[in-house]
Formats: structure tokens, sequence, C-alpha cells
């Protein structure tokens, strides 16, 4: 009996996980098409599961005299996700929350930059979820 | 607040770390009961792989920059192709376990970015090919949208079609590997990737000031890897670990400097100017040096 609840217990385990990876994948590919022609991809996708005030971190290399665009999304809906970026520094360069959340920003970079990017959840809109972040530069 | 990066644990819901310390009782009480536990493929990496199938090597989150943005600079900058700077691709054949097929299929990756800016035909679709059966042999071709793979068949000539396909296929395979709980190997295709940059850049770095500006400021990028490098345990990179964190103290001990300026924001444009400097300074003895650690971890992952 008590093998026959340990099975479904996995079951329902292994049911749940795989509930969150689709929702990062489907979170993933929605993001991917800010991402458009005129950007290339950095080749790599950036997720964390997010719940209440946690923060994402993720650091990153900006060339000088490139274009990136930065999308950042959580759940089937744009601006979920506010996203700061700082300099090593920890100087506030920019954060979407001063534009209504958009879901993706253009930085043209002078001089090569190592940058953090932090990610949270709105609070007004979610309180648990996949957060995707995605990189491109211009062509 | 939380912070994802330093706390990794803390990170995921706490119905998830629940499901998660339940799961592996009862995966151990199920394997004292039956049989012992398949021994995984790969070591195990230091670190919490999580659900999410994010790259979170003891919570590090990183990126690197593209090998694209190297291989077109060096284009942009009229440096003539040389084919004796690529990775063979009858070396595929010696590339006999995952860890040296994943680090493969990075290099191949920044090969191809160099050979797609100077429009060298057949040499387009070698490449790819070699890309494409080694991510076969790591089950990652078939979970690639079909969509990518036949606008890369189509435009294989194309040199700013490929250059983009290629970006997107490496990210599908990305997106693949992290959401299988496989991302050790997506950090070797990160690492041979860069490193592949690395040496098509200090080539060029001799005769081109652009290229040595460029590969010294691989200094910040040395930072991230550094930490990602840490982290792996697989006896198939012992010999490479230690030659990639002298290349990246070297690196990071080159002099540098950081001057803050305000960024200029345009809204309706939705673009922000960093306009912060930054310099590296790399002399030629140091590039020397830096050139010769390229080489020789080169030469440990492609032999």
């Amino acid at each position: 009996m008590s093998r026959k609840i340990s099975t479904l217990l996995v079951i329902a385990l292994f049911a749940m996980l795989n509930d969150t990876l689709a929702q990062c994948d489907t979170i993933a590919n929605m993001c991917e098409r800010h991402i458009n022609t005129a950007y290339i991809s950095d080749g790599q996708t950036y997720r964390a599961l997010l719940s209440g005030d946690d923060v994402a971190e993720f650091q990153a290399t900006f060339y000088g005299g490139n274009t990136y665009r930065i999308a950042a999304c959580s759940g089937i809906t744009d601006g979920n996700l506010v996203f700061r970026v700082f300099d090593s520094e920890k100087n506030l360069l920019f954060t979407n929350a001063n534009y209504s959340t958009a879901p993706y920003w253009d930085f043209y970079v002078e001089s090569t930059l190592q940058v953090t990017i932090e990610a949270k959840l709105d609070s007004n809109k979610s309180d648990s979820g996949c957060a995707v972040l995605v990189i491109g530069f211009k062509r | 607040m939380r912070t994802v990066t330093y706390h990794p644990m803390k990170s995921t819901t706490k119905s998830l770390l629940a499901s998660a310390l339940l799961f592996s009782v009862l995966v151990f009480l199920s394997s004292c009961e039956d049989k012992p536990v398949e021994q995984p493929k790969l070591p195990a990496v230091e670190s919490s792989v999580s659900t999410s199938g994010t790259m979170n090597y003891e919570g590090e989150i990183i990126s690197i920059p593209s090998p694209i943005q190297i291989a077109n600079l060096i284009q942009k900058n009229n440096i003539p192709f040389n084919a004796a700077l690529v990775n063979s691709i009858q070396n595929r054949e010696k590339y006999l376990n995952q860890t040296k097929k994943a680090l493969n299929i990075g290099v191949y990756g920044a090969d191809l970015a160099y050979i797609a800016n100077y429009n060298l035909g057949q040499l387009n679709s070698d490449y790819f090919d070699v890309i494409a059966k080694l991510s076969q042999d790591l089950e990652i071709i078939d979970h690639v949208d079909q969509g990518i793979m036949k606008r890369l068949m189509k435009n294989i000539q194309d040199k700013d079609s490929l250059l983009k396909l290629n970006a997107d296929f490496f990210r599908a395979g990305d997106k693949y590997l992290k959401s299988s709980d496989r991302s050790q190997l997506s950090g070797y295709i990160l690492l041979g990737g860069w490193i592949e940059s690395l040496h098509l850049a200090a080539d060029a770095a001799k005769v081109n000031d652009q290229l040595m500006k460029r590969l010294s400021e691989q200094k910040y990028s040395a930072m991230s890897m550094s930490k990602l490098i840490m982290k792996f345990n697989d006896p198939q990179i012992a010999n490479i670990k230690p030659a990639i964190q002298k290349l990246c103290e070297t690196l990071s001990e080159l002099e540098s400097t950081y001057i803050y300026k305000q960024p200029i924001t345009d809204a309706k444009e939705k673009t922000t100017y960093f306009t912060s400097q930054t310099s590296v300074k790399m002399s030629e003895d140091q590039l020397d040096e830096i050139s010769e650690q390229i080489t020789a971890i080169r030469n440990l992952i492609i032999e």
C-alpha cells in the first residue's frame, strides 16, 4: 500500500516539475519573439524560478560599439517582470520600472561594460513564476 | 528581499523545495527496496541546477558574449580569412565522450560564425554538418525547432541569415539542455565557443588594434568564466580546468579603468545609451602570454 502511495507521489511530483519546465519553455518561446530579425541572439536563454520578492541576478558583458536588446518575460503576457541594469560599481543604469515595465529595451553601449541584470516579478501582477531573460545584439 | 544569485536554494518556491525533498526521500527509499540507482552519464556538477533548468551554478547565472560578435569584428577590420585557424572537420571523429562533443560544438559554432563572414560557400555547409552531427550525438538536434533547421538548410549560403540562424540554433540547443537537467553540457558549449573566439581574436590581435582591444576586454568575461569552470567536477576536463583558471587569472590581472557616466535614455525609441568609459591595457608581452595560454587550452579541447 505504502509503495503505491509512494509511486503516486513520485508521478505527481514529476507532473508538477514537467509543468514548471513547460511553463518556462513557453515563456522563453514568447520572449524570444522580442529578439526580432534586426537582432542576433547571444545563443542562450536565462531562467529562474521566482517567488515573492526573489531577485534573479545575471552577469553579462556588453561590448562597446554595439546595441543590445534585453527582453524580460514572466507569465503569458508582457510587462510582468521588472528588470534593473547595474554597472560594476552598482550604479543603477536602467530600470524598466520607469517605463511601464516594458518587456524589452535597447541599450547602445559606447564602451565595453560588465553589467549585472536583476530581475524580479511585478508584485502587482504575480507572486510566483518563471522569469526568462533573452539577449540579442543588433546586426 | 531575496537574491537568487547568492542563495539559489531560496529562490525556488517553498512547494518546489518541499517536493524536491520528498522526491529525494522517495527515490532513496525506492532504491533501498529494489535496485541501485543508475549512475548518471556525466559526473555531478558541484551546483544546484534548479528545476527551472536555470544555468545556476551555485547561484551564478552568467552570460558570455556571442562568438559571432568577435567573428564580425575580425571581418569588419578586413583581416583575411585564415583556414589554418579553424578546427578541422576531420577532428570530429576524435570526440568520443559527451564532454568533448559539447566543447567542440562550441568550437565549431565559433568557427562557423568566422567562416560565414567570408562567404566561403561549401565550407558553411561542411561546418554546420559537423555541428549537426555532434548535436545529434548529444540528442540536441531532435529538440531544435524544425523550422530553424529548414531555414538553415535553405539559407546556408546567405551570410546574414546564417549568422542569425546559427545563433537561433545554439539558443534552441541551450534551452533544451537547460530544461533537461544537462546544463553542464550547455556550459561546455559556452566554454568551447569562448576559447575558439579568443583563439581567433588573439591571431587577429597581432595585426589589429581593435582586436587587441577586444581581446583585452575578455578580462570581464574571464571573471564569469572562472566561476563557471570551478563548478565542473568532470574528470574529462581535469586537464583543461587549471589551464583555464590560469588564463582567467592572467586576463583578470590586466590593468583597467572605469569612469561612470550618467546614461541617456530616449524613451520614444526605447533605447538607453550607456556612456560610461572603460579601458583595459595589454602590452605586447601580455598578448604573447595570453595567446600562448589560449593555444594550449584550445589544443587540449580539440585534440
